[in-house]
């Protein structure tokens, strides 16, 4: 009699237990609602922000005015670890990058990638000159 | 008991049944709701873009046409500060006109969007920068010479100003001045600070100056008349509390840095925006956007 008791007890506990880690999955799983788009919008606006943040600061024209991809490159290490960048810099010229640069430490191995162009102006020789940047965006596997 | 076995096995079939059930609606719920999510959030994107590529196109303006504008606002004032340089280095008028063929081709190709820049009223041989009170801040860039205008006043008729601080450098030398008539109880207070490579020129006065008149601040190069840098303050052309710098120097190389600095009154209006006299046709799916190109808001 004790002894059915006791197996009673024990499996209460159990089922208790396992109901608990349920619960808790669920609640841990829903508490963070993000999808692939969430995930893709993410990578967009931090295209985005790298991509303004480069031609605001002026990097994008010296860059193109130099041809040096060397302070690109400390920007683009400066961001977030999870995040991988690559920026291919476009004339309308020509369909081949003028300057190529990607993050350091982060192979083009993605399951998702996400791209953006920002186009900006190099002021040179009394004359204005028009390039476009491909920011391209993925989580570091 | 033979019916206990039975009833058990009932009550067991029917638990998993209901759970089943319970399942097949929670999967459907959670399908459609991502679905959904997904949905919201594409949509949020594309709108997201909408922004970031009329932001863009001002920024990209902006570096071309190269004026500063700063705005601090509290409850009762509202100070713009503008930089320029005049003349210009760049050809704005051929700039403009290329930029409009980039965006409108090469740039909207790779948006994957229509795309079209209204630039006629900007590319005409004045800039205008358009604020939501009615302010207005032109600079006029003549075709075939090198003398520019800048000028600031309210199309509504007075800027209201309170106070100017004016501060202009050349990098040529001055041969003579002729100051405005300061009046101690004018309505306007000016800081003028003024210098080029002749240092016996230089300006560093505070004072008042009765906006009722065209004040003007003349500075030669040389003795012909035409080799002039002028700042007016004051009625202008119609417009009352107006500020205008012209450069007629006739070197060449010769570059005149305006940096203003405008104290207006500014209680009424909450929303104040900035810019150019120029438009944006956006359009990607579902989202349209046609509006000036906004510089910015205060």
């Amino acid at each position: 009699m004790r002894e059915k008791g006791f197996a009673i007890s024990l499996d209460a506990v159990i089922a208790l237990g396992l109901a608990f880690i349920f619960f808790a999955a669920v609640s841990y799983y829903f508490s963070f609602p993000e999808s692939s788009s969430f995930r893709s919008l993410k990578l967009k606006e931090a295209s985005f922000d790298l991509g303004a943040v480069l031609e605001k600061s002026g990097q994008l024209e010296s860059a193109v005015k130099d041809n040096k991809t060397i302070e690109l490159r400390r920007i683009l290490n400066k961001t977030p670890n999870n995040l991988c960048f690559q920026l291919k810099v476009f004339s309308p010229a020509s369909s081949n990058p003028v300057l190529s640069v990607r993050k350091s430490g982060c192979p083009a191995k993605y399951s998702e990638l996400t791209s953006i162009k920002r186009s900006f102006v190099v002021l040179e020789n009394n004359d204005a000159n028009f390039y476009w940047g491909e920011v391209n965006a993925w989580n570091r596997e | 008991m033979p019916g206990t076995g039975n009833s058990k096995g009932y009550l067991l079939s029917f638990s998993v049944l209901v759970l089943f059930s319970l399942l097949i609606v929670f999967s459907q719920f959670y399908f459609n709701s991502e679905k959904f999510f997904d949905e919201t959030i594409a949509g949020q994107s594309i709108i997201d873009k909408a922004g970031f590529v009329a932001d863009d196109i001002s920024l990209d303006l902006n570096s071309m046409l190269g004026t500063g504008i700063d705005v601090d606002r509290n409850a009762e004032f509202i100070q713009l500060k503008f930089f320029d340089v005049l003349p210009s280095d760049l050809n704005k008028h051929k700039a403009l006109l290329n930029y409009s063929n980039f965006i409108n081709s090469s740039y909207a190709f790779q948006q994957n969007a229509f795309l079209s820049l209204g630039l006629n009223n900007l590319a005409d041989g004045k800039t205008e920068i358009l604020f939501s009170n009615g302010l207005q801040y032109d600079y006029n860039y003549s075709f075939g010479s090198s003398d520019a205008v800048v000028s600031f006043y309210s199309s509504t008729g007075s800027t209201n100003a309170l106070s100017f601080d004016i501060n202009v450098s050349v990098n040529s030398s001055s041969v003579k001045v002729i100051p405005w008539a300061w009046n101690a109880g004018g309505d306007i207070s000016v800081n003028l600070n003024y210098y080029d490579l002749n240092s016996s020129n230089a300006v560093r006065v505070s004072g008042k100056i009765d906006s009722a008149l065209d004040n003007s601040y003349k500075i030669y190069f040389s003795s012909d008349p035409n080799d002039v840098l002028e700042i007016h303050l004051g009625l202008i052309g119609g417009k009352q509390k107006a500020f205008k710098l012209a450069e007629g120097i006739d070197n060449p190389s010769s570059k005149a840095s305006l940096y203003l600095n405008a104290l207006i009154p500014f209680a009424s209006n909450p929303d104040f925006s900035y810019y150019y006299n120029g438009t944006i046709n956006y359009r990607q799916l579902d989202v349209n956007n046609f509006s000036f190109i906004e510089l910015g808001k205060g």
